[in-house]
């Protein structure tokens, strides 16, 4: 199945942030919700419930935070990627732009990679030079006691149109060695934050990943 | 190059005598191809691991960071112990000394594949300039290693009395070839029952030999030292010093 | 064009200081998760799929490229794709490391396409590049010997530090050879279409967050036998 889904955020005169577009096709529904802090913040929650993408699916968000807008966007429940029919690939592109002054948190509950499953995200972000962002990527390797799917994921960043970011990891049966010890080497989450502060030409990067038995491994690159 | 006054090799009356200061040992005069001559003194310093290479490392930066511009890439496993004997009593700041891993692969980082060490001395001379002195000492080793010209100007190699006083006998290049050979600890000497005047022959006869067997008019030079009970080692800073002396006023042919 | 420049530069004498670098392997010896040679092949493995894709089309790249801007712009892209400040680090070490051997060994004026850089020079597979086209060698050399050196200083790390059989090691690597030629002729493919469409974000950008992970806490240890 294609599903599109498209948020328009724009700032108010009163210092509000109104969405001129939400609309998105099923399973990309999305709600505006009502943010501790009033709203200035235009928060969003991602309520396709647990229905992620089928393998053979075709997915995208198209983001537009305007100057001075904020947007925060979080989700209920992980979302499970399933296979699809002779393992066909689904894929979700972020096509994501961040205002001059704007400020976009991206924070979704964890993606899981259910056996079998196929799936390929690719985020490509545009930020003005002084937006703000917090991006997140969690992706989990199959559910407990179940064999990981496969599934990759990039997310390329570009500052005042010049590209400050590329990361891509590629995880499961499809990617030969990708388990083992120059991959993910039994750890079964990978979560990863992208962060840039207002006046910050490359992002803090928070990288870490668990799983059961195993030592957490976490840290903090700064530039 | 000029003919020089040469001496014999220097050794003390008896162990545990320092070699007097006026007897030092005068460097090699025999000429290199490829001399630098020019820019920092690169002396590295090779031998087995225990010979007191470290220590000597440290006598030197003793000696000689009062007078002169003295920096130090070690290719030896640098752990906090080594940076409290090179640092401690302040004889060098932290940013003189550059740790260089080897990959386990000693011999290769100081003789096949320079690169890494070339990477570190010309960082350590663009950050300290004007250098005037670099030592760089080796993984510890065996006896069979020695320097690449590429890297190094002169060599001293050290080996220590406990090890035996049979190994000058066993030769190899750092025993038969290097600049200056130093034979550390003797102080130990009647503890292992070395007996230096063996060792004082049979280095004199490997360092009498060039290539192809052609024997020298005169031995590569032999230093005895006990480090530990002469921490400055003056004869070794006093063999630097001239050959720092040296380059700065080339002698014409 | 000599096709023995290939051999020269792929030999493990050209001194261009690989050897000290474990490419993540000294840490995941340390963990226990390379101890043996299956192991190890299963570390090659991994690594041939992200990190030797992304060399050998950076690599692909630079040997072509005869503008110093753009030189500029593709080692900036590889900066970008380097997560962890250690591996930035290291990659600029061996790309100095190696144009002073390249400099020395084919001298010419394809090593001025980089002076614009900064001084501490290009990475590494960009290194590899200039020095190919410098050496006469194509751009599928140039793949070719990224992937080769992104895998034999692991295996050699291996020998060392766990006394493997080299023969067994060299039987890895004679079977990884098949899938180092795909990987190679698929990095070709990329750097091509993205010289066609003047698009890097078409080169490979894979990486290994647990290796990202590991190679900032080994730069932190008191006793490291590998730089990296």
């Amino acid at each position: 199945m294609k599903a599109r889904a498209r948020i328009v955020a724009r700032s108010q005169q009163d210092g509000t942030t109104r969405l001129a577009t939400l609309a998105g096709e099923t399973p990309l529904l999305m709600r505006r919700t009502r943010h501790p802090d009033g709203l200035d913040i235009a928060q969003i929650h991602l309520i396709g419930g647990t229905a992620g993408p089928i393998g053979g699916d075709d997915l995208a968000y198209r983001v537009d935070v305007g100057e001075g807008a904020k947007v925060e966007v979080r989700s209920m429940a992980a979302t499970l990627a399933l296979p699809g029919p002779g393992g066909a690939q689904s894929t979700l592109a972020y096509d994501v732009k961040v205002g001059s002054g704007a400020r976009l948190n991206w924070t979704p509950e964890p993606l899981i990679a259910v056996r079998g499953a196929n799936h390929a995200v690719h985020a490509n972000l545009e930020l003005a030079d002084d937006a703000e962002l917090l991006w997140r990527e969690d992706v989990v390797l199959g559910r407990e006691d179940e064999e990981t799917g496969s599934v990759r994921s990039r997310l390329r960043i570009h500052r005042a149109g010049r590209v400050v970011f590329d990361h891509e990891f590629a995880v499961g049966l499809r990617y030969p060695g990708s388990l083992g010890p120059a991959g993910t080497a039994g750890y079964r989450r990978v979560t990863m934050t992208a962060e840039f502060a207002k006046d910050e030409a490359r992002p803090m990067i928070k990288l870490s990943v668990t799983g059961a038995g195993l030592p957490d491994l976490a840290h903090t690159f700064t530039v | 190059m000029p003919a020089k006054t040469k001496t014999q090799t220097k050794t003390p009356d008896s162990p545990g005598t320092p070699p007097a200061p006026a007897a030092a040992a005068e460097p090699a005069s025999s000429s290199r191809d490829g001399d630098r001559g020019r820019g920092s003194l690169r002396v590295g310093i090779g031998g087995p691991v225990g010979a007191g290479k470290t220590a000597l490392v440290a006598a030197l930066c003793r000696a000689l960071s009062g007078e002169l511009s003295v920096a130090v890439v070690t290719n030896d496993v640098y752990t906090d112990g080594d940076a409290e004997i090179l640092l401690g009593q302040g004889v060098l700041e932290p940013e003189r000394i550059t740790a260089v891993q080897t990959g386990c692969s000693p011999q290769a980082a100081i003789r096949d594949d320079i690169s890494a060490n070339l990477e570190a001395v010309e960082s350590l001379e663009a950050a300290f300039e004007p250098l005037d002195l670099v030592l760089i000492e080796s993984g510890g080793d065996n006896l069979t290693t020695t320097f690449s010209k590429g890297l190094i100007d002169r060599q001293i190699f050290v080996i220590d009395v406990a090890g035996g006083d049979r190994v000058p006998r066993k030769g190899g290049p750092g025993i038969t070839s290097s600049d200056l050979l130093v034979v550390n600890k003797t102080d130990l000497a009647p503890l292992v029952h070395a007996d230096l005047d063996a060792m004082r022959r049979d280095a004199t006869a490997q360092r009498s030999k060039g290539p192809g067997g052609v024997v020298r008019d005169n031995p590569l030079p032999t230093l005895f030292t006990s480090l530990s009970e002469h921490p400055e080692a003056p004869a070794v800073a006093d063999w630097i010093r001239e050959l720092i002396g040296e380059r700065r006023t080339p002698a014409r042919a | 064009m000599t096709r023995s420049a290939l051999l020269l530069l792929t030999d493990s004498r050209f001194p261009a200081g690989a050897h000290a670098h474990s490419a993540g392997l000294e840490s995941a010896v340390a963990a226990g998760r390379v101890h043996d040679v299956a192991s190890l092949h299963e570390f090659l493995l991994g690594r041939l799929h992200s990190a030797a894709l992304v060399a050998a089309s950076f690599a692909a790249v630079a040997c072509q490229c005869e503008d110093p801007a753009t030189l500029a712009e593709l080692d900036h892209e590889h900066d970008v794709r380097l997560v962890s400040p250690a591996l930035r680090s290291a990659s600029r070490r061996l790309g100095r490391q190696m144009l002073r051997a390249a400099r020395a060994t084919w001298p010419g004026p394809r090593f001025e396409l980089l002076a614009s850089l900064s001084a501490e020079g290009p990475h590494q597979p960009l290194a590899l590049g200039v020095t190919c086209a410098a050496a006469g060698l194509p751009a599928e050399d140039a793949a070719l010997c990224a992937v080769q050196g992104t895998i034999t200083a692991p295996a050699g790390a291996a020998i060392r530090l766990l006394g493997l059989d080299p023969n067994e090691v060299s039987g890895v690597l004679a079977k990884l050879a098949p899938a180092a030629d795909r990987t190679a002729a698929k990095a070709l493919t990329l750097a091509r279409m993205s010289q066609l469409k003047n698009d890097f974000s078409l080169l490979p950008a894979l990486g290994s967050p647990l290796l990202d992970l590991t190679a900032e806490d080994h730069v932190t240890w008191e006793v490291r036998l590998f730089a990296s």
